[in-house]
C-alpha cells in the first residue's frame, strides 16, 4: 500500500529525513517512533504530499507522491499534531467543507458524514461548534475528518497526544477497528511507547531522520536481549542448595533475595530451560520463572543511543 | 477547478461572518468614509453658525490645484467651492484607504490566519492545486474590498449631490479614474502585499501589524496634497495606476511563488 525508496529531505543543509525505505500493507500499522526532530513529521508530510522529497520517492496505492500528487492526496487522509479545525465552523460544517474538497459526492458525504458521526458517538454534537468541544472530542472530529473521503491510508501525527488515559484507549481502539474493518493502512508517529508498543504492527524507530530499527515490538526488545535476568521464585533455599546453584550456574551472575533466585544470562532462550532443568534436578520446587526483559523504554534509548 | 475555489470561498465566508473582528471593519470603514465625510461638509457649517459666511479658496492654493479641477471650480457657485475642493480633492485619499485596508484585514486571516491556526495543513492535504488555493483564497478579500470600495462611492456620490450640491454634481472624471483604475490596482497591490506578508509572518497579528503600514502612503499623499506639494491630476491618476498595476503583477507573481504547499509547509 505505501512503499518509499530512499525518500529525503533536507531543509537547507539540515537533514529531515534521509534515505528512508519502507513498505506498509493494508489493515497494516506502522509507528514512527523517535525522539523530537527524528524527522517523523516530515515523513508525515512528504506521504501526505504537503512537501517534496529533496530526492527518492514513495508509492501511496499505486500513485507516486512526485508524479501524481493530487491523486495520492484523494486516497490519504492526514492527522496533524493538531487538530486543524474551524473553531468557528460547527463539526458538521467542518466535515462537510472537508468532504466537498475531497470531491466526495453530495448524498453520499452526507451519508458518510452521519455515519461516521454516529459511529463516533457525535452526531448529537454535530451543531456545536468545533471551538467550544473539548481535545478529546475534537481529536474525534480530526480523526473524522481524516476519514470522510474513505482514504484506504491514514497518516496520524501524534493521534494521542495531550489526550487523557481514556480518550487515547478509545482513540486507540477506532484506529484498532480501521485497519482490522477497513484494511486501512495507518502511519502513527508517537512518543508514546505504550501506544507504539500496543497498537503498532510494526514499528520504524527513527532519529536524525534516519530509521535506525524496525521490526515489531517483541523482536525490537529481542535484540538486546543478550543480557538478560531470569528470575525464578523458589520454595525455601539451603545454603547448600544456594552453593549449588552458583556452582551450576557459573559464569552467569547468580543472586539470593528471600525466596527469589536472580540470574543473570547471556542467551535467554537455550539457557532458561538448562536453568529450571538443573534446579530441579537439584530438589529445589520452582513456584514461578520470570523472564525480566528489559522494558521498551530501554531498548529505544539503546537503539537511540548506538545509532 | 472551481469546485474547489468556490468550495474554499464559501467556507471563508461562513469564517467571517462569525467573526466580529473581521466583518465589523469591514462595514464600519466604508459607511464612516461615504456617509461620514460628506455629512461632515453638508452640516458643518450650519452647525457651526457660519452659514452666512461664503468661505473663499485662497488664490494662493487655487494655483497649486489641477487644471481639470480649477475649471470645474469655475463652474461653481463661490460657496459651494470649497465644499467640493474637500469632496472630490482632499478626501480622495481617505477614500483609497478602504480599498487598501479591507483586504490587509481579510487577507491576514485568510492566509496569516489559517496558518498560525494549523487549519491550513488540513486544506493543503486535499486534492486541491497550489494555484486554485491561492486563487481561492484571495477572491474573498479581492471581491469584499471591490463591493465595499463602489459601494462606498455610490453612497459617497448620492449624499454629496443631494446633501452638499443639490444637484447631479459628483463624480468627476478624476473620481471615475479613482474608481476605475486606481481602486482595483491598489486592491491588487494590497492583496499581493498582504500575501507575501502573511507567507512571511508567523500569525494573523503580525501580518495584520505589519499590513496596517500599506495604508501609510495614502496619508503621506494626503498631506503632500494639503501641503500643495502634490497635485493628484489626471495625467498622475493614469501613470499611477499604470505602475502600480504592473508592481501587481509582479507582487501576485512573487506571493504564488511564496504560497506553495513545500513553502508554507516549511514555514509552519
Amino acid at each position: 500500500m505505501i512503499e518509499t525508496s530512499h525518500l529525503t529531505r533536507y531543509f537547507g543543509s539540515l537533514v529531515a529525513v534521509e534515505d528512508m525505505t519502507i513498505s506498509v500493507d493494508s489493515g497494516e500499522i506502522l509507528g514512527l517512533l523517535g525522539p523530537n526532530g527524528a524527522g517523523k513529521t516530515t515523513t508525515l508530510r512528504l506521504l501526505a504530499t504537503l512537501m517534496r522529497p529533496t530526492s527518492g520517492t514513495a508509492v501511496v496505492d499505486g500513485h507516486d507522491i512526485i508524479r501524481d500528487p493530487e491523486q495520492v492526496r484523494s486516497i490519504v487522509g492526514v492527522v496533524s499534531d493538531n487538530q486543524a479545525l474551524y473553531e468557528r465552523l460547527t463539526i458538521y460544517e467542518n466535515l462537510d467543507f472537508f468532504g466537498k474538497m475531497h470531491h466526495v459526492p453530495e448524498a453520499e458525504r452526507a451519508e458518510r458524514i452521519k455515519g461516521l458521526l454516529e459511529h463516533y458517538e457525535l452526531w448529537e454534537l454535530r451543531t456545536s461548534r468545533v471551538g467550544t468541544l473539548s481535545k478529546g472530542l475534537g481529536q474525534r472530529v480530526a480523526i473524522i475528518r481524516a476519514l470522510v473521503h474513505d482514504p484506504c491510508v491514514l497518516l496520524l501525527d501524534e493521534p494521542t497526544a495531550n489526550l487523557d488515559p481514556p480518550t487515547a484507549l478509545n482513540t486507540r481502539k477506532l484506529l484498532d477497528y480501521h485497519t482490522d474493518h477497513d484494511g486501512k493502512a495507518i502511519i502513527v508517529s508517537t512518543h508514546n511507547l505504550r501506544e507504539a508498543e500496543k497498537l503498532c504492527d510494526t514499528i520504524a524507530v527513527m532519529n536524525k531522520g534516519r530509521v535506525v530499527a524496525k521490526g515489531r515490538a517483541p523482536e525490537l526488545i529481542k535484540g538486546f536481549e543478550s543480557d538478560q535476568a531470569i528470575e525464578i521464585r523458589v520454595k525455601g533455599l539451603s545454603l547448600s542448595q544456594m552453593h549449588e546453584i552458583e556452582k551450576a550456574m557459573y559464569p552467569s551472575n547468580v543472586s539470593f533475595k528471600d525466596d527469589a533466585v536472580s540470574i543473570t544470562v547471556v542467551d535467554y532462550d537455550s539457557r532458561a530451560p538448562v536453568i529450571i532443568r538443573k534446579m530441579l534436578e537439584l530438589g529445589i520446587d520452582i513456584l514461578e520463572v520470570h523472564p525480566a526483559r528489559p522494558e521498551f523504554e530501554e531498548v529505544l534509548v539503546k537503539i537511540i543511543g548506538e545509532a | 477547478m472551481r469546485r474547489d475555489i468556490a468550495t474554499l470561498v464559501k467556507k471563508d465566508l461562513l469564517e467571517f461572518k462569525s467573526n466580529k473582528q473581521i466583518w465589523i471593519p469591514v462595514i464600519l470603514l466604508p459607511l464612516l468614509v461615504s456617509i461620514g465625510l460628506p455629512t461632515t461638509v453638508a452640516f458643518i457649517p450650519s452647525a457651526l453658525n457660519v452659514s452666512g459666511v461664503i468661505p473663499e479658496i485662497p488664490t494662493g492654493l487655487l494655483r497649486t490645484l489641477p487644471e481639470e479641477l480649477r475649471l470645474t471650480l469655475e463652474t461653481l457657485e463661490k460657496r459651494e467651492q470649497l465644499a467640493f475642493l474637500f469632496i472630490a480633492y482632499y478626501f480622495a485619499p481617505t477614500f483609497l484607504v478602504i480599498p487598501l485596508a479591507i483586504p490587509a484585514v481579510l487577507c491576514a486571516d485568510s492566509f496569516a490566519g489559517e496558518k498560525e491556526r494549523k487549519t491550513i495543513e488540513a486544506i493543503l492535504a486535499t486534492p486541491i492545486r497550489d494555484s486554485e488555493l491561492l486563487i481561492g483564497k484571495t477572491l474573498l478579500p479581492l471581491a469584499a474590498s471591490l463591493s465595499s470600495s463602489y459601494f462606498a462611492f455610490i453612497i459617497y456620490s448620492y449624499l454629496t449631490n443631494l446633501l452638499i450640491f443639490h444637484r447631479f454634481v459628483f463624480p468627476t472624471y478624476s473620481w471615475i479614474l479613482i474608481m476605475g483604475l486606481l481602486v482595483p490596482a491598489l486592491t491588487f497591490f494590497s492583496v499581493g502585499t498582504m500575501i507575501i506578508i502573511s507567507a512571511r509572518s508567523k500569525g494573523f497579528r503580525e501580518a495584520q501589524q505589519i499590513g496596517g503600514m500599506i495604508v501609510l502612503p495614502v496619508f503621506v499623499l494626503l498631506v503632500t496634497q494639503l501641503l500643495g506639494i502634490m497635485s493628484m491630476t489626471n495625467l498622475s491618476l493614469i501613470a499611477t495606476s499604470i505602475i502600480l498595476t504592473a508592481l501587481d503583477v509582479l507582487l501576485l507573481k512573487f506571493g504564488s511563488r511564496a504560497y506553495t504547499r513545500d513553502h508554507l509547509m516549511s514555514n509552519i
